[in-house]
């Protein structure tokens, strides 16, 4: 069973990062998004070293609803996801599989980047690398909520838009507190502060209950 | 793969099948033997593809069971079930080889790996990316998926549809060799089945019997 998990995980990767794949958009949209933030808010560096943090979580927000759109949609119009649902695998673990492999293909080059676009926005050295650790976290419940909404949002052709409307709120509470995080650990240097245990709470949950929601959601456009 | 032979047998009893607020097929009853072939007829629409879904519990029914016996319950229908339906489930990036790779490691059977690809004779596309295949090349990927699968139950959905007439062949070698092992073929078809003679259910037939019963 839990082969058959790291099998669907590393194919996602494979597709993800193969001919065809689009592996690498969603972290040059992370990176375009941090370029263009001087433009908008103006290149005082005090500025930027503030809104900072919170804007690189808002850019990692936005950056996975990039790729969200496809996880399910490709699978259920080329029949894969039929033969998935014959596989001796519960449909939950195949969502949580997708999703995993899904998350260590396209946030692993966003957090790569991540130290570039944090010294572009003034981000003091010295947090940086808390900085990361929260966004790691951060990235992961993002990826599995955002889930739900691929899920649910599978069947409908051009979806992207509805799978990121889906997704937004869903987002809220990881972003409240990520952002409440990346603040505490800016001011006072404190990485394990309460806003971000509550991400990893979130994160937790999310581990356990978006794999049964999206397999119930899936289930329905299978049918 | 493995040589051993397969007892299970499928018993649909009194199934309706609904899409939207259409009727396909009412109070629909009929066992299948093992090594026997049941070959699903009836004009485009009339719930043949609704049917073999049902049967592979992709697809809920309306009323009534579908069953696999020597088998696990109503639940684990997927688990007996080999499904070629009209999407044969090829990525365009990835080489075939890989893509087959990765049904065959689900279903512990890598090592038939190259000899499922003769047998249907992918040898030579081997390497290629799934997105070169021809119509009737995706159709015998399928059936090389459906080999390394190795289930007592084959649903095939217009099998024979895009392949050249060596491609009929081997379906037709492949569907008797299931067949002979115990297996269950249910296809549906326009035309002759493929392989050995099997009985024939004619959902057109069954479905007007069931409106004339109707109250």
């Amino acid at each position: 069973m839990i082969g058959a998990l790291g099998k669907i995980a590393s194919r996602e990767i494979a597709l993800t990062w193969g001919a065809g794949g689009s592996g690498f958009l969603p972290a040059a949209f992370f990176f375009g998004a941090v370029m263009i933030a001087p433009f908008a808010v103006g290149p005082d560096p005090r500025l930027l070293g503030a809104i900072g943090p919170g804007y690189l979580w808002l850019a990692l927000a936005l950056a996975t609803l990039v790729s969200l759109e496809r996880l399910f949609q490709a699978d259920l119009e080329d029949g894969t996801l039929d033969q998935l649902v014959l596989q001796p695998v519960p449909l939950s673990l195949v969502v949580l599989a997708k999703a995993l492999g899904q998350w260590l293909a396209v946030a692993g080059p966003i957090l790569l980047v991540v130290p570039v676009a944090a010294v572009m926005l003034k981000v003091a050295p010295a947090h940086i690398g808390g900085l990361l650790a929260q966004l790691v976290a951060g990235s992961l419940a993002l990826f599995l909520v955002g889930t739900i909404g691929a899920a649910l949002g599978a069947s409908v052709r051009r979806g992207g838009l509805l799978v990121a409307l889906i997704a937004l709120p869903l987002y809220a509470p990881v972003l409240i507190f990520g952002a409440g995080a990346a603040e505490v650990l800016v001011k006072t240097g404190e990485l394990f502060s309460q806003p971000f245990l509550l991400v990893l709470a979130l994160a937790l949950g999310a581990l356990a209950l978006v794999p049964l929601a999206a397999g119930a959601a899936l289930r329905l456009h299978v049918d | 793969m493995k040589a051993s032979g397969f007892t299970c047998s499928v018993s649909v009893a009194d199934l309706t099948l609904v899409r939207g607020w259409r009727t396909l097929v009412a109070g629909l009853t009929f066992d299948v033997a093992p090594g026997a072939g049941l070959a699903l007829r009836g004009p485009n629409g009339s719930g043949k593809t609704t049917l073999l879904r049902a049967l592979a519990g992709l697809h809920e029914p309306r009323a009534g069971t579908v069953r696999i016996s020597g088998g696990r319950a109503a639940d684990d229908l997927g688990q007996h079930v080999g499904f070629v339906s009209h999407l044969d489930a090829i990525k365009p990036g990835q080489p075939v080889a890989a893509q087959l790779g990765f049904w065959a490691a689900l279903a512990g059977s890598a090592a038939a790996m190259p000899e499922t690809l003769d047998l249907v004779g992918l040898r030579r596309q081997a390497d290629l990316p799934g997105g070169v295949l021809s119509a009737g090349q995706r159709r015998r990927f399928a059936l090389a998926r459906l080999l390394l699968l190795d289930r007592p139950v084959w649903l095939l959905d217009e099998p024979a549809a895009p392949l050249d007439s060596a491609g009929r062949d081997i379906l037709g070698g492949l569907l008797d060799r299931h067949r002979a092992r115990g297996g269950i073929v249910i296809t549906a078809v326009h035309d002759r089945p493929p392989g050995g003679a099997m009985d024939t259910l004619d959902l057109a037939a069954v479905t007007q019997a069931s409106r004339e019963t109707a109250p």
